[in-house]
C-alpha cells in the first residue's frame, strides 16, 4: 500500500472537526502564498531567488537553460540528415 | 484583469535573474494581475533539474517559487486546441513543440496574454508579449 493510500485511510477515521481542520490545513498549504500581498509575493520571490543556482558552474547553468529552451526537431525533414550520407560506411 | 501565461523561456530567464523579466513580474503583481504557470511549463523546466540532480533547485522552484504564482493543469480540451494549432502550423511550414502548442492553446481559450520571447507563437491567434 503506498504512503499516501495509507494517509487517506487514515483521513477516513478522523471525525468530521478533524477532516474541516485537516481542510484548512491543506487549504492553507496549497493557497496560502496565493493570498499574500504584492509586496509579500516579491520579497518572498526575492528569497526564493537569491542564489537558486548554487552549486552549479554559468557553464552549467547556460547548458540547462538551452535545454529547458530548446526548440523541437522536425524528424521528417529527411534534408536535415542529408551530411550523413557524405560519411563514410564505418562511421554512419 | 489580465491573465498572463508563463512560458519555460520566461520562468528560466526568472531562475537566471533577468531584470527586465523580473520588472515585469514585480509589476504585474503590484497590480494583481493573474498570473499563471501551467503544467506544463512546469514540466520543461522541473525535468531538466530531475536530469542534472538539481534537487535544490527542484525544492526551491516547487516550494518556494510556484506557489507564488496561479497553478493551470493542462485539459483535454486543451490538447484538441492544440492539434488544430499543430495542424495551422505545420501547413504554413512552421513548427512548435507540443508543450508551446499548449501554451498557445491555455492562451487562447483564457483571452489571456502569452509571455514568450518565441516570435513562433505570432503565426497563431493569440495575444503574446515580450518581457525580455
Amino acid at each position: 500500500m503506498s504512503d499516501l493510500q495509507a494517509i487517506l485511510n487514515q483521513i477516513d477515521e478522523l471525525s468530521r472537526d478533524e477532516q474541516v481542520r485537516l481542510w484548512d490545513y491543506v487549504e492553507q498549504k496549497l493557497y496560502g502564498q496565493l493570498n499574500m500581498t504584492p509586496e509579500e509575493k516579491i520579497a518572498a520571490l526575492d528569497k526564493a531567488l537569491e542564489n537558486f543556482w548554487e552549486g552549479f558552474t554559468q557553464a552549467e547553468v547556460d547548458e540547462m537553460t538551452a535545454e529547458m529552451n530548446a526548440k523541437p526537431v522536425d524528424h521528417d525533414d529527411s534534408d536535415m540528415f542529408d551530411w550523413i550520407e557524405d560519411l563514410s560506411e564505418d562511421k554512419r | 484583469m489580465t491573465t498572463y501565461i508563463l512560458d519555460t523561456t520566461v520562468v528560466s530567464d526568472l531562475a537566471n535573474g533577468n531584470a527586465n523579466v523580473r520588472t515585469h513580474i514585480d509589476s504585474m503583481l503590484k497590480i494583481e494581475s493573474r498570473i499563471l504557470v501551467p503544467s506544463a511549463v512546469v514540466y520543461e523546466f522541473t525535468r531538466i533539474l530531475i536530469k542534472r540532480n538539481a534537487t535544490k533547485q527542484l525544492h526551491h522552484l516547487r516550494h518556494e517559487i510556484l506557489p507564488l504564482f496561479e497553478p493551470y493543469s493542462v485539459e483535454d480540451e486543451h490538447w484538441l486546441l492544440a492539434a488544430r494549432f499543430w495542424a495551422m502550423m505545420t501547413s504554413t511550414g512552421k513548427q512548435l513543440s507540443d508543450v508551446d502548442l499548449l501554451l498557445a492553446a491555455i492562451t487562447y481559450r483564457l483571452q489571456g496574454v502569452l509571455v514568450s520571447s518565441d516570435d513562433d507563437f505570432d503565426a497563431l491567434p493569440i495575444k503574446r508579449e515580450n518581457w525580455r
